[in-house]
C-alpha cells in the first residue's frame, strides 16, 4: 500500500520544534524531508516550521507554524490550510493549539496508584519506591520507572510523560511554571534538591493525596499537553489519514 | 498471561531490580504447583475402571482447555496487533527525526 508522502519544511533553526508532532500527524504517512524530496516525489502535505521557508514550497496543503502577528497575517493571507502555534492570543484568532511541550498522551495510559501498589506487589519492588528523573529523553528504562514508582521527583522534559502515565510528581517552580502547572493541584512544587526528595517520599507514604495528584496530573496531560488531539485535526484539514486505531490507548498485555 | 502496563518493560524493570539490590520475584504459583509424578502401575481393569470413572473430568478439563487456548489466541493476537501499531510509531518517530536532521543540515 503506497502511503500518502508528508514533507517537512524548515530551517536549521526550527527544524526542531517540529520532531514530536510530526512524529504523530506522520502516523499513516510517509515523512520525508522537503529538501530531500525536492524535484523528485511531489508530497500530498506539507508541515513548515516557519513562513519563511513558504517560498518555493509546491501548491499542496500546508501547515505552518507562526509565533507572531507578523507570521499568522503571512500564513493567512496565502490561503493556508492550517496554522499552527503554541500561543493562546494566535489559537484565539484561528490557529490550531500544538503545545510547546507536547506529548502524544493516548499513547500511555494511566496507571494510578493504587495500580501501582498492586504492580511493585507483584513485582517484588519496594512499596515506597521514589525516583528523581531529570533526563532530556524518555528511554524504556525511565518509561517503565514512571509507571510503577510511588512518586517521583521530575524536572525538565519528561514532565509531560510523567504527568501522562499518572505519577504522582514533584517538580521544581521553573518546571511548573514553564508548563503552567499549579503547585499543590496537579503537582508538588518544591525547590531544592534535598527538599524535593524528602517531599516525593511523604507524597509515596501517603496513597490519597498522590491519587489525587494523578488524576489531576493526567487530567492536565490530556487538556494542555496531548498532541494527538491537535494532530488528528491537522491531519483531517490537510487531507492526511492519521489512523485513527493508532491515536487510540492501547493495552499490551504480556507475561512478567 | 497477566495484563500489564504498556510503560512497564521487562529489561528495564531487571535493571531497576538490579540497580536496588533485589532479586527476581518468585513465582508463586509456580513454586507451589506439585511436581508431576510418574504414573503408578496397577492392574488393567483398575486401570480400565479408573479411566471410565475420569471420563466426564477428562471431558471437561478438555473443553476447558480448548476454551482457555481460545482466550489465549485473543490475548496473543491482541499483543500481535499492539507490537504492529508500536512499530509504526516507532518507524514515524524515526522518520520525524531524520527529516528535521535533513532540514537541520541542508545549509551546510
Amino acid at each position: 500500500m503506497m502511503l500518502p508522502v508528508l514533507a517537512l519544511a524548515a530551517t536549521p533553526r526550527t527544524a526542531r520544534r517540529a520532531v514530536a508532532f510530526l512524529s504523530v500527524l506522520g502516523l499513516g504517512s510517509e515523512v520525508v524531508s522537503w529538501h530531500r524530496c525536492d524535484g523528485g516525489v511531489t508530497p500530498q502535505a506539507l508541515l513548515a516550521t516557519t513562513t519563511a521557508v513558504l517560498d518555493g514550497l509546491p501548491a499542496v496543503p500546508t501547515a505552518v507554524w507562526a509565533d507572531d502577528h507578523e507570521s499568522f497575517r503571512s500564513a493567512v493571507s496565502q490561503d493556508l490550510e492550517v496554522v499552527l502555534s503554541s500561543h493562546q492570543w494566535l489559537v484565539d484568532h484561528g490557529a490550531v493549539h500544538v503545545p510547546r511541550a507536547g506529548i502524544d498522551v493516548t499513547r500511555w495510559p494511566v496507571c494510578a496508584p493504587p495500580e501501582r501498589v498492586a504492580e511493585r506487589d507483584r513485582l517484588g519492588l519496594p512499596d515506597h519506591l521514589v525516583v528523581a528523573v531529570d533526563h532530556t529523553h524518555a528511554t524504556d528504562d525511565i518509561a517503565t520507572i514512571l509507571a510503577v514508582t510511588a512518586a517521583a521527583v521530575v524536572t525538565g522534559p519528561l514532565v509531560p510523560l510523567a504527568l501522562a502515565l499518572g505519577t504522582p510528581v514533584v517538580t521544581s517552580p521553573e518546571t511548573a511554571r514553564r508548563l503552567g502547572l499549579h503547585p499543590g493541584i496537579e503537582v508538588e512544587v518544591v525547590a531544592g534538591r534535598q527538599a524535593a526528595d524528602q517531599a516525593a517520599r511523604e507524597l509515596a507514604g501517603d496513597l490519597e493525596r498522590a491519587s489525587v495528584l494523578s488524576q489531576r496530573g493526567r487530567r492536565f496531560a490530556e487538556n494542555h499537553l496531548d498532541l494527538s488531539r491537535p494532530a488528528a485535526a491537522v491531519a483531517c484539514r490537510l487531507g492526511l489519514d492519521v489512523g485513527q486505531a493508532m491515536l487510540s490507548p492501547r493495552t499490551r498485555k504480556a507475561q512478567l | 498471561m497477566k495484563l500489564t502496563h504498556p510503560a512497564i518493560d521487562l529489561n528495564a524493570l531487571g535493571r531497576l531490580r538490579q540497580h536496588l539490590g533485589l532479586s527476581e520475584p518468585v513465582d508463586t504459583v509456580e513454586a507451589s504447583s506439585p511436581v508431576a509424578q510418574g504414573a503408578a502401575t496397577a492392574a488393567g481393569r483398575a486401570r480400565a475402571l479408573a479411566r471410565r470413572l475420569a471420563a466426564p473430568m477428562v471431558e471437561r478439563a478438555r473443553a476447558e482447555l480448548a476454551l482457555g487456548a481460545a482466550g489465549q489466541q485473543a490475548v496473543l493476537q491482541a499483543e500481535v496487533d499492539e507490537l504492529r501499531r508500536e512499530l509504526v510509531r516507532t518507524r514515524t518517530a524515526h522518520a520525524a527525526e531524520l527529516a528535521v536532521l535533513h532540514e537541520e543540515l541542508r545549509s551546510r
